[in-house]
């Protein structure tokens, strides 16, 4: 039995032929399906770069249901190394964008793995400057509102 | 351009939420955006480690101590108006001031909606106030850890807990009473699915109704009694006994007076418990229940676990294999055994597993025992050992994979090579495939 397809489009109009119940991990996906069988979905806030990424994640994490319940194609251990390796894989930048497009794309266990991931970098980072540095965070107090927030939050390190 | 500028305030609240309050709340000062965004964390996380280490002696400093309390209280008091989905709180209260606040912070978390449940509180004879379980219909997972205590009669006795969707319950040597268990277990008993308890005190009565428990821990003294054991759907059991060593002399060889009576009274009802866990696929056992075990199949030969497909068993070189072959021979589809340590202390009654006593009927169980892969953890090398493993591959028919893992350190100078020339040995010369592990 031929295994239904549907076809994702990219910002740059980059077609990506998935098998139904891969894309259907996302919740979005799953929905416009519904919605609009046989039909091209368009992804005009994704590049091709990033689609390529989502699609690889959810291939790994599809559950495959060959009628004899649910069983997926790796262990549960497996898949937690996996999911490690690919976001250890991805500079911060391209991670950002996978997050968003996690979020964005309504796809839960993607965007637990990429919030975790920037979580631990957060957690890394020895100050606030390094962190504002990682993240290009402007930094809109004055000298004496961080000074405020300090003394306040009186972090006893 | 900022990396989280195009993120709704939402998604770095769920980023916030892998990290401890402590961390979280250090990126208030990142920028205006993040000043107040842990506030609405729905998780907390705190643990008074990170503040109080790692130097030395800093636990003890007075200044350091208030400002984790006036921490805590900080971030409770900016949480006050966004429901609480998790709390893990870790602390250690010595000051009795302290503990008014401690009770503030818990009742404060416990608004309906928290799902999570983590307390980890070190305070001398502190009692989980009854109230805590009032209002929390909503909890999922439940872990409480020494050395709280939990005292729910006053509960019980007026008015009623609900506890709908409990999935998890850890007891980690939290101080109940038979009567406090049940009920946390009669609330919760329909939707339970995971319990791990290990109990400190002796209880004189334990009751498991939960019929959809899949996943079971037990640590702790063997009850007088267990009334009610209704663990039909469990897939994995671990069950650790604590039994004194007098109590063990006088099980394996009863004294004839009132002290021998007594422990085998103490005794006589725990079949119940393994009675209750017929169909359980994955059976983990401690040295001392293995011993308890085959008191049980004294009272009842021929019992046995219809569904095991997986037997682990830790072995002490002062406990028995008693129980051993009427576990083996009463296991139908059993496929893997896991021994953690061969050494084991010699009785006349694990005769026909071991070769520890020869015996005509020699290796008997193990003819019917159908397991194919077996697992031998903490080998030290011993001849012994290796006349065991022998004995294993020469009796068990079915037997296609042994693996056997050595214990740190304790091989490497010891005749590595003569033990590895006689596995070779044994891999070439019979059906199974045996590797040894390094």
């Amino acid at each position: 039995m031929s295994k239904k397809m549907i076809v994702l489009k990219s910002s740059e109009g980059v077609s990506f032929v998935v098998e139904e119940a891969v894309a259907r991990q996302s919740k979005i996906i799953s929905f416009l399906v519904e919605e609009f069988p046989d039909r091209e979905l368009p992804l005009t806030n994704m590049t091709s770069e990033i689609l390529r990424k989502t699609i690889e994640y959810c291939k790994k994490h599809v559950v495959e249901d060959d009628g004899g319940g649910d069983s997926s194609s790796s262990s549960s251990g497996d898949l937690k190394e996996w999911d490690v390796k690919f976001v250890a894989e991805i500079d911060q930048p391209r991670l950002m964008d996978l997050l968003m497009a996690a979020n964005y794309l309504d796809i839960p266990s993607l965007l637990d793995v990429t919030c975790q991931k920037v979580a631990d970098t957060i957690a890394a980072c020895n100050d606030e400057k390094e962190i504002r540095a990682t993240f290009n965070i402007e930094n809109d107090f004055t000298e004496e509102e961080v000074e405020a927030i300090r003394m306040e939050n009186q972090y006893p390190i | 351009m900022d990396h989280f500028s195009d993120l709704p305030d939402e998604v770095l609240l769920h980023i916030l939420s892998f990290l401890t309050t402590k961390e979280a709340a250090f990126t208030s000062v990142l920028a205006k955006r993040w000043r107040n965004l842990v506030a609405f964390v729905p998780y907390l996380t705190i643990d008074d480690s990170e503040f109080l280490h790692p130097e030395e002696g800093k636990r003890d400093r007075k200044e350091i101590k208030h400002s984790f309390v006036d921490f805590v209280d900080r971030v409770l008091t900016l949480q006050a108006n966004s429901p609480l989905k998790k709390l893990s709180l870790q602390c250690c209260v010595t000051v009795p001031a302290d503990r008014d606040r401690l009770d503030g912070w818990i009742n404060n978390a416990l608004a309906p909606g928290v799902s999570d449940l983590d307390l980890r509180i070190s305070c001398d004879n502190y009692h989980l106030s009854p109230k805590c379980f009032e209002c929390c219909s909503t909890l999922v997972s439940l872990k409480i850890h020494h050395p709280i205590a939990i005292s729910l009669v006053a509960v019980a006795a007026g008015r009623t807990i609900l506890l709908p969707l409990l999935k998890t319950l850890v007891l980690d040597s939290v101080f109940v009473c038979p009567n406090e268990f049940e009920i946390l277990l009669r609330v919760s008993s329909a939707s339970v699915k995971t319990l791990t308890i290990e109990l400190g005190a002796c209880l004189s009565t334990l009751s498991f109704d939960t019929p959809n428990l899949l996943h079971f821990k037990y640590s702790g003294s063997v009850a007088e009694d267990y009334p009610v054991v209704n663990l039909g759907n469990l897939l994995d059991a671990q069950i650790f006994f604590l039994v004194h060593d007098f109590d063990l002399e006088q099980l394996r060889e009863p004294d004839d007076n009132w002290l021998g009576d007594t422990v085998s009274l103490q005794y006589s009802n725990v079949w119940k418990l393994f009675h209750g866990i017929p169909n359980v696929p994955n059976l983990d056992l401690c040295p001392n229940a293995l011993e308890v075990l085959s008191l049980c199949y004294e009272s009842m030969p021929g019992a046995g676990f219809n569904n095991l497909k997986s037997l682990t068993i830790r072995s002490d070189e002062d406990r028995g294999w008693q129980a051993m072959p009427a576990l083996l021979r009463n296991c139908p589809p059993l496929e893997t055994l896991v021994i953690k340590g061969l050494v084991h202390h010699v009785t006349d009654k694990c005769g026909d597993v071991c070769d520890c006593i020869s015996r005509e009927d020699e290796g008997l169980s193990l003819t019917l025992c159908p397991v194919k892969v077996m697992e031998i953890h903490g080998f030290q090398g011993t001849a012994k050992e290796m006349r065991m493993i022998k004995h294993f591959l020469d009796y068990l028919p079915s037997l296609k994979k042994m693996e056997v893992y050595a214990e740190e350190n304790d091989l490497a100078q010891l005749a590595y090579q003569r033990v590895l020339e006689i596995f070779e040995l044994c891999d070439k010369l019979s059906n199974c495939n045996v590797q040894l592990w390094i």
